[in-house]
């Protein structure tokens, strides 16, 4: 047993005695590709990811003109920054918009680049007659074939215009006072003004009887829902005729906004 | 007593100068590999050490040819085959990878009227920009690169003269910007709208830099006569006059960006201590990589060489940079830059190109070719004491390349901080690879480092060096 440890100790003394000590300089350093990344969580100086550019002060996306942004002016799109851009809002909320298209529910445009499309943006209708109708009633009655339908799917402003060519009747040198009167009738409410018209105080003295035309309108407005206008006329005196002129007559609407 | 106590190795040369090198050049810290004091080439073959490249001067390249003053600025890319533009104090220059042209029509170089320091040339589309300082301020001219007919002054007729003062410039697309003293400007080509104060960065501050990356541009500017630095974002369509984001350097003066492979490079120095500093742009912090000894480099002095940044500092050219990312990164001093005054730097053709004047009548643009022999390898040193047992090496031995023709190199140790060192042993001799030195006549000591030389090198072959291992015992004085 002693002999082993003997051969132990020597077998020790001699390994230590020739193991070589490394005295090489040693320092460590990361490889280039580690040293040259950047740190979990570090918040790079702008963030560019093509193109796409975010900084502490300004967004951008897109290149040369083709660029969303926003920055202290507000926000635009179509121009390498604010000033140049074809539409932007600043921060006061005005918008420049170089062109727009706004659709309604029905996918129809009511506004595009030229403006607002007036067809779509104001629904109208216009109807006239044709021949002639009398009446010696002294109360209105309906003008055959002058009447409107209006439906509205929400409150409206209407602008109703009626133009009626009438005379009444009777001997030219019949000094009987008289005259045609004709009104619209909106949903079974006759609307003032009366229209006046169909005779006229001659040069020589007295009534003579000629066609004479008038125009009168109203603007209202009108709650959702569908709307009866009609054109009305009558005599003021029954022995002498009200005549109106249909094809010289016209019943029109127009709704002031869609 | 052992045959062998221990051993030092140096290997792995590619690992360039010691991290406090810029500090000491008798430097205890660093490793293997790395050097306390070098001028040698570690990034053309890594892991092998070979000599510095020599200079050479382009025909025409010196006083006795066209080159009769200092060349500031050379255009960092080729405007057509085998050709390039550079500015010197008062001339244009018009150059190819041999050649400084000389006379033809219009006669080349081309004197710039009222031209006192050429500061920046760059190509933009179909014209060549040059900016340069007068005696009181500076100007822009324009050359189309199609009859080579300059306006010196085109600058101030489209806009305004410039200030007195460094003027980098950089492109992208057709937008070109510049700096201009506290100023930047820029030029969009589209448009043909110059601008040479649309930034203003305030009264005390100047541009040191600007260059382009990742559809931004980056404005360098110090403020203070170099007391602060400060990188700003600049949206890359130039037309904004806000700035995007900024970084700060902090108390220190920057040099130039740099920017390779994505990664935007900063040379930096602190007035307060004796180093400069090559960093990069990390988030918002400007994050140091390695140090450097000599002087703070500009604009112009900085080119794309393997992979990596060639720099020049003080009478030196430097590289900074991994060959590949797979190494580490390195910072050493590659060559000698000519004469003691070294002005623009570039590598429009691959081969760096070196301008450089003595201050006096001598002027030269040389690029890299053959080998200098003013090439030397330093290691940093080993502490070689044991207790009160000091170190003595007995045995070196050197792996090379196979040797060609006469290259050689000349080993020796130094001891004790450089107060004692052996002779020289040469390393030569054709096809061979191993080079055994025995009987190292240098007494025990305390601390050691390995000194390599070139001076007696060969200019066409270099003797590249593997690995250098030293073995020694412990003994007692």
């Amino acid at each position: 047993m002693k002999k082993i440890l003997i051969i132990i100790g020597v077998v020790i003394i001699i390994f230590s005695m020739a193991k070589i000590k490394d005295l090489s300089p040693k320092f460590k350093i990361p490889l280039a590709e580690k040293e040259l990344e950047l740190q979990m969580g570090q918040v790079p100086m702008g963030m560019n990811q093509g193109g796409l550019n975010m900084y502490s002060n300004k967004f951008k996306r897109g290149y040369g003109d083709a660029v969303f942004g926003s920055d202290e002016n507000g926000i635009w799109l179509g121009g390498a920054e604010f000033d140049d851009s074809p539409f932007n809002v600043d921060m006061d909320g005005a918008l420049a918009a170089k062109s727009a298209t706004f659709k309604d529910e029905d996918n129809t445009t009511i506004i595009d680049a030229g403006g607002l499309v007036s067809t779509a943006s104001f629904p109208f209708d216009s109807v006239a007659g044709s021949s002639t109708q009398v009446t010696n009633s002294t109360s209105y009655v309906d003008v055959s074939g002058l009447t409107l339908e209006i439906t509205l799917e929400r409150e409206a402003r209407i602008l109703i215009i009626a133009t009626v060519r009438g005379l009444i009747g009777g001997a030219p040198d019949d000094n009987t006072s008289r005259f045609f009167a004709a009104t619209i009738n909106r949903n079974g409410a006759i609307r003032p003004p009366i229209v006046l018209s169909g005779i006229k105080y001659g040069d020589v003295g007295g009534y003579t009887t000629i066609y004479q035309t008038q125009t009168t309108h109203y603007v209202e407005s009108l709650a959702a829902g569908t709307h009866t206008i009609k054109l009305q006329f009558r005599t003021s005196n029954g022995s002498y005729n009200a005549t109106i002129k249909r094809d010289d007559t016209r019943l029109s609407y127009i709704v002031l906004g869609k | 007593m052992a045959d062998i106590d221990f051993q030092i190795e140096f290997e792995g040369f590619n690992e360039g100068q010691s991290p406090l090198s810029h500090l000491d050049d008798k430097t205890f810290i660093g490793n293997k590999g790395q050097a306390s004091d070098m001028k040698a080439d570690i990034i053309s073959n890594p892991g092998f050490l070979t000599q510095s490249p020599a200079l050479v001067d382009l025909t025409n390249g010196n006083q006795d040819g066209v080159v009769d003053q200092l060349i500031r600025h050379i255009l960092d890319r080729p405007t057509g085959t085998d050709t390039t533009f550079a500015i010197g104090t008062t001339k244009l220059f018009k150059l190819s990878s041999t050649t400084v042209n000389s006379g033809g029509s219009p006669s080349w170089p081309q004197a710039i009227t009222n031209a006192v320091s050429g500061e920046s040339v760059i190509r933009l589309k179909a014209n060549l920009y040059g900016f340069f300082n007068r005696a009181s301020d500076g100007e822009i001219l324009k050359m189309p690169l199609a009859n080579e007919v300059i306006d010196p002054i085109w600058g101030s007729d489209t806009d305004a003269a410039l200030e007195n003062a460094p003027h980098p410039v950089a492109i992208k697309e057709d937008v070109m910007v510049f700096g201009n003293g506290r100023y930047v400007g820029v030029y969009v080509e589209g448009s043909a709208s110059l601008d040479v104060q649309k930034l203003d960065f305030g009264e005390g501050s100047e541009i040191a830099d600007v260059v382009f990356n990742s559809n931004t541009w980056l404005i360098a500017v110090n403020y203070g006569e170099g007391k602060k630095g400060q990188v700003y974002l600049y949206d890359g369509s130039a037309i904004s006059n806000i700035l995007s984001d900024e970084a700060g350097v902090g108390d220190q003066e920057i040099g130039f960006l740099y920017v390779l492979n994505g990664i935007v490079y900063i040379a930096y120095h602190d007035n307060s201590s004796n180093g400069f500093t090559i960093g990069w742009l990390s988030g918002r912090q400007i994050k140091p990589l390695r140090y450097f000894s000599g002087s703070l480099p500009d604009h112009r002095q900085k080119a794309l060489y393997k992979n990596t940044i060639l720099f020049v500092s003080s009478t030196n050219i430097m590289s900074a940079g991994a060959s590949v990312e797979q190494l580490k990164f390195q910072i050493s001093t590659l060559a000698d830059g000519g004469h003691a005054t070294i002005g623009g730097i570039a590598s429009p053709f691959g081969t760096p190109l070196i301008a450089s004047t003595d201050g006096g009548s001598n002027h030269r643009l040389a690029k890299f070719s053959g080998y200098s022999v003013d090439s030397n390898w330093k290691s940093v040193f080993v502490d070689v004491t044991q207790g009160r047992l000091l170190g003595k090496i007995h045995t070196i031995i050197v792996n090379t390349k196979a040797l060609v023709g006469s290259a050689r190199c000349d080993l020796k140790i130094e001891g004790n901080q450089g107060v004692v060192e052996s002779s020289e042993f040469e390393i030569s001799t054709a096809d061979k690879t191993r080079h055994v030195f025995r009987s190292i006549d240098l007494k025990a000591v305390e601390d050691m480092r390995l000194v390599l030389s070139y001076t007696n090198g060969d200019t066409t072959n270099t003797c590249p060096i593997r690995k250098v291992t030293a073995l020694g015992n412990y003994v007692e004085r």
